[in-house]
C-alpha cells in the first residue's frame, strides 16, 4: 500500500480510508469538497437552505455509494455531477410548482426569458456578486449549468461536457448563447468595473 | 468571415489562458473587437471570470459539521438495522426452541390429564367438576 502523507493526503488515499470505515478520513473529504459543492449549488439555486440541502443530499448519497465508487472520473467531477443533478431536480420541482399553481394567463407567470426582464446592473463592488448571481439565476437551467461549471467551478469545456453528459460542442454553443443573454444585464458591471 | 459559436468560444478560452503571449493576446482581442457581437460577449466573459473571486469573498462560513452529523446519524441507524438483521434469526430460533421444549414438557407432564394432544401442548388439563362450577359462577 502507498504511503499516506499525513499532512495533505490525496483524495484517493482519503477515499481508500473512508471505504475501510474511517470516518475521520471521510470528514476530511467532506471538508475538502463542501465549499466547492456549495458554490455550485448556490450558483444553480441561489444562496439559501435549498443549496445547503442539495450539498447535504449529495454527500449523504456519496457516503451511501462509497463502496461502489470506481474512480472512473475524479472525485471532484463525480461529486459535482451529483450536485448538479440534485440542483436540476430542485429546479424541475420549482418549475412544476409554477406550472401547477400559476395558470397560463396569470400575470405572475414569466412570459419571456427572465434574464431579459432584468435591468442593467450598475452597482458598487460589494453588490456585484449579487448582480451576477441574480443574472445567472435568471438563465434557463441548461444555460445556467454550463455557466456555473465553466466560470464558478473553473471547469474546462471537456469537464463541463463530462459532468453534464453532453457533447463539448453543445457546451460551447450554450456558453456562447448564455453570454449573449447575460450581456445586457452585466454590461453595467463592465462599465463600472 | 463570421465565426461560429464554437470557434469564437475557443478564442475566449485561448485568451483566458494565463500562459498566452502578449502579442497573441493583442491579436486575439483585436480580432474579437472587430465583431460587435463578439466584443459584447468578450466583456461578459471577463465579468464572469471575476465571479469565483467575488463568490469566495462573499461565501458564508462553511459548516460541514451538520453534514457529518447527519451522515453519522444515518450510519448509526444503519448499524442498529444491521445488528437487528444479524441477531434476529438467532433470537427467533431460540424462541422457537424454547416453545418446543415447553410443549414437550407440557405433553410429558399433562399426558393423560389433557383432552387432546393440542391441549397437552398448551398445558390445558381436562376440566374437573370444580372448574366447571367455577366457570359457571
Amino acid at each position: 500500500m502507498a504511503d499516506i502523507d499525513p499532512i495533505q493526503p490525496s483524495d484517493a488515499e482519503l477515499l481508500e480510508l473512508s471505504k475501510a470505515g474511517d470516518s475521520v478520513a471521510f470528514r476530511h473529504l467532506v471538508d475538502r469538497f463542501h465549499g466547492q459543492l456549495l458554490a455550485t449549488a448556490t450558483g444553480m439555486l441561489g444562496p439559501g437552505t435549498e443549496a445547503e440541502e442539495v450539498v447535504q443530499e449529495t454527500l449523504i448519497r456519496f457516503h451511501r455509494a462509497l463502496q461502489r465508487f470506481e474512480g472512473r472520473s475524479t472525485l471532484g467531477t463525480y461529486l459535482t455531477r451529483i450536485t448538479m443533478n440534485e440542483a436540476l431536480k430542485v429546479i424541475n420541482r420549482r418549475n412544476r410548482w409554477y406550472s401547477r399553481f400559476l395558470s397560463r394567463d396569470d400575470p405572475d407567470r414569466p412570459t419571456v426569458d427572465p434574464v431579459e426582464e432584468l435591468g442593467m446592473c450598475s452597482l458598487e463592488q460589494n453588490e456585484r456578486i449579487d448582480c451576477i448571481r441574480e443574472a445567472v439565476q435568471a438563465l434557463k437551467p441548461e444555460f445556467r449549468s454550463v455557466v456555473v461549471l465553466r466560470f464558478l467551478n473553473d471547469y474546462s469545456t471537456e469537464e463541463c461536457a463530462n459532468v453534464l453528459g453532453i457533447p463539448p460542442g453543445t457546451v460551447m454553443s450554450r456558453l456562447s448563447r448564455a453570454l449573449d443573454k447575460l450581456g445586457p444585464t452585466l454590461k453595467g458591471l463592465h462599465e463600472n468595473g | 468571415m463570421k465565426m461560429d459559436k464554437n470557434d469564437s468560444w475557443n478564442l475566449f478560452e485561448e485568451l483566458s489562458d494565463p500562459g498566452i503571449s502578449l502579442e497573441r493576446k493583442a491579436a486575439l482581442e483585436a480580432q474579437l473587437n472587430e465583431d460587435p457581437v463578439l466584443r459584447d460577449r468578450l466583456s461578459t466573459f471577463r465579468i464572469l471570470q471575476q465571479w469565483p473571486g467575488l463568490d469566495a469573498a462573499d461565501r458564508p462560513f462553511v459548516n460541514s459539521r451538520a453534514v457529518m452529523d447527519q451522515i453519522l446519524l444515518e450510519k448509526s441507524g444503519n448499524a442498529v438495522d444491521l445488528e437487528i438483521k444479524r441477531t434476529f434469526p438467532w433470537v427467533a430460533a431460540a424462541a422457537l426452541a424454547a416453545a418446543v421444549v415447553l410443549a414437550v414438557i407440557n405433553i410429558e407432564t399433562m399426558g393423560n390429564n389433557a383432552e387432546s394432544t393440542l391441549d397437552a401442548v398448551f398445558g390445558l388439563s381436562i376440566p374437573t367438576l370444580e372448574d366447571s362450577l367455577l366457570t359457571d359462577l
